[in-house]
C-alpha cells in the first residue's frame, strides 16, 4: 500500500496520515482524494478535495463543518499552512443507493427521462454526476480496498451512458437556439451557443470513450489525453481546436458559415459517441 | 432534379441514434428513419451527387439500380420538399 502521494504541482510529498488527521471519521468510514490534481489535469492553485463516505451522516459533528445541505457537508482546511483542502461528507447511504439504481437502470426505455433516472433526495443530476466522477476518478486515503470494491461495483458504462445522453440532450437544447439566432442575423450569439454546444458534443464523447468529465473548461485536457493513444480522438482533437479557437470575427457571412461548420462538427461528434455505445 | 444534383444538408436538422433508432430532429419536426435512409443522409454532404449516391447503395445493399434510384429519389423529394435538404447550385 502506497502510505505517500507525489504533487508534482506544489513539488509536495504528502503523507496520507496527515490528510487523515484533517478530517472527522469513523472506523468504517472510507476517505479518498479526488478532483483536478488526482486527475493531472491541477495546477499550483488547485485544492486537494477530500471526500468522506460516512457510514452515520447523521451523526456527523458539525463541529469545523462551514456549510451542510441535507445531502452533503462540506469544511475547508489547509495542509502544511499552503495547501487548501476542501472536505466533503457524503452519506454512504447515497453511494449505495446509486449502484443500485444502476444496475437496475434499464437504459433502452426512451419512455424515461434520462434525467430522471438516477435519482438521489436532495441532489439534481448535475450534483449526481460530480459525486460519481469524483468517486471514479479516486485515490484511496483511508480503508483503500474498501474504496476499490466499491469501484468495482458501479456499473461505470451505465453511468457514462447515462452521462453522455443527458449532455446530448443538453446540447440539442443550445441547437434550435443557434439556429435561431443565425436566422435572425444575430451571428454573435449564434457563435456563443455554438462553442457551448461542440463543448457538449465534446464532453459526450469523452464520456463515450469511458473517461468521465465533470466540467466543461476540461474538455480540451480530456481529449488531449485521450488523443494521445487514440488516433480517432486526435482528429477530433485537431478539428475541435481549429474550430474553437480562431473564429473569424467581423465579416458576418464568415461567421455564419463558421457557426455551421461547428454544429457539423457537433453533429458528427455526437454520431462517434453515439456508435461508441451502440446509440445515444 | 437529376443524377448530377447535389445537395446538402439544412444545417436546422441533424440525426440522432437513439438506441437503435436514428431520428432525424430540427425546426420542431422529428422524422423516423430507417437504415438506409440514414445511409442516405450521411451521403447528402454538398459534395456528392445523386449518381454516386445510387452506386454507393447498390455497393452496399446489393440491390438493383432501379430499386436504389426509386429509393433515393423518393426520400431525396421528401426532405427537399420538407425544407430539410438544400439544392447545391
Amino acid at each position: 500500500m502506497v502510505n505517500e502521494i507525489y504533487f508534482k504541482e506544489f513539488n509536495t510529498t504528502i503523507k496520507k496520515t496527515d490528510l487523515v488527521k484533517l478530517v472527522q471519521y469513523q472506523q468504517e468510514d472510507i476517505i479518498y482524494i479526488a478532483g483536478s490534481l488526482v486527475e493531472g489535469i491541477g495546477n499550483k492553485y488547485s485544492d486537494i478535495d477530500i471526500f468522506i463516505l460516512v457510514n452515520d451522516f447523521e451523526q456527523l459533528s458539525s463541529k469545523d463543518i462551514t456549510y451542510a445541505t441535507e445531502a452533503s457537508k462540506t469544511q475547508f482546511s489547509k495542509l502544511y499552512s499552503n495547501i487548501n483542502c476542501d472536505i466533503e461528507y457524503w452519506p454512504m447511504s447515497l453511494l449505495e443507493d446509486l449502484i443500485q439504481q444502476l444496475d437496475n437502470m434499464n437504459l433502452n426505455d426512451l419512455g424515461a427521462r434520462a434525467l430522471n433516472q438516477l435519482k438521489a433526495r436532495n441532489c439534481n443530476f448535475g450534483e449526481i454526476k460530480t459525486f460519481l466522477h469524483r468517486f471514479i476518478n479516486s485515490e484511496g486515503i483511508y480503508n483503500d480496498a474498501k474504496l476499490e470494491m466499491l469501484k468495482n461495483r458501479l456499473d461505470k458504462n451505465k453511468f457514462y451512458r447515462l452521462a453522455m445522453r443527458t449532455i446530448i440532450n443538453g446540447g440539442d437544447n443550445i441547437y434550435d437556439d443557434v439556429v435561431g439566432n443565425l436566422e435572425i442575423g444575430n451571428y454573435e450569439t449564434a457563435l456563443l451557443g455554438a462553442r457551448d454546444m461542440l463543448a457538449h458534443s465534446i464532453s459526450a464523447y469523452i464520456y463515450s470513450k469511458g473517461m468521465s468529465i465533470d466540467r466543461m473548461k476540461w474538455i480540451y485536457e480530456k481529449l488531449r489525453i485521450l488523443s494521445k493513444n487514440d488516433n480517432e480522438a486526435l482528429e477530433v482533437l485537431n478539428r475541435f481546436v481549429k474550430l474553437s479557437f480562431y473564429s473569424p470575427i467581423g465579416n458576418h457571412e464568415e461567421l455564419a458559415e463558421h457557426v455551421e461548420n461547428m454544429l457539423s462538427f457537433s453533429n458528427k461528434v455526437i454520431k462517434l459517441a453515439s456508435k461508441n455505445f451502440g446509440g445515444v | 432534379m437529376n443524377g448530377a444534383t447535389i445537395y446538402k444538408q439544412n444545417i436546422k436538422y441533424r440525426i440522432r441514434k437513439v438506441s437503435n433508432r436514428y431520428v432525424l430532429l430540427g425546426a420542431e419536426k422529428c422524422f423516423e428513419f430507417n437504415e438506409l435512409a440514414n445511409f442516405i443522409w450521411e451521403h447528402i454532404d454538398g459534395d456528392t451527387d445523386i449518381n454516386a449516391i445510387v452506386e454507393a447503395i447498390i455497393k452496399d445493399y446489393d440491390c438493383t439500380r432501379q430499386v436504389a434510384e426509386k429509393d433515393v429519389n423518393e426520400l431525396i423529394k421528401f426532405l427537399a420538399d420538407n425544407g430539410i435538404l438544400k439544392e447545391v447550385v
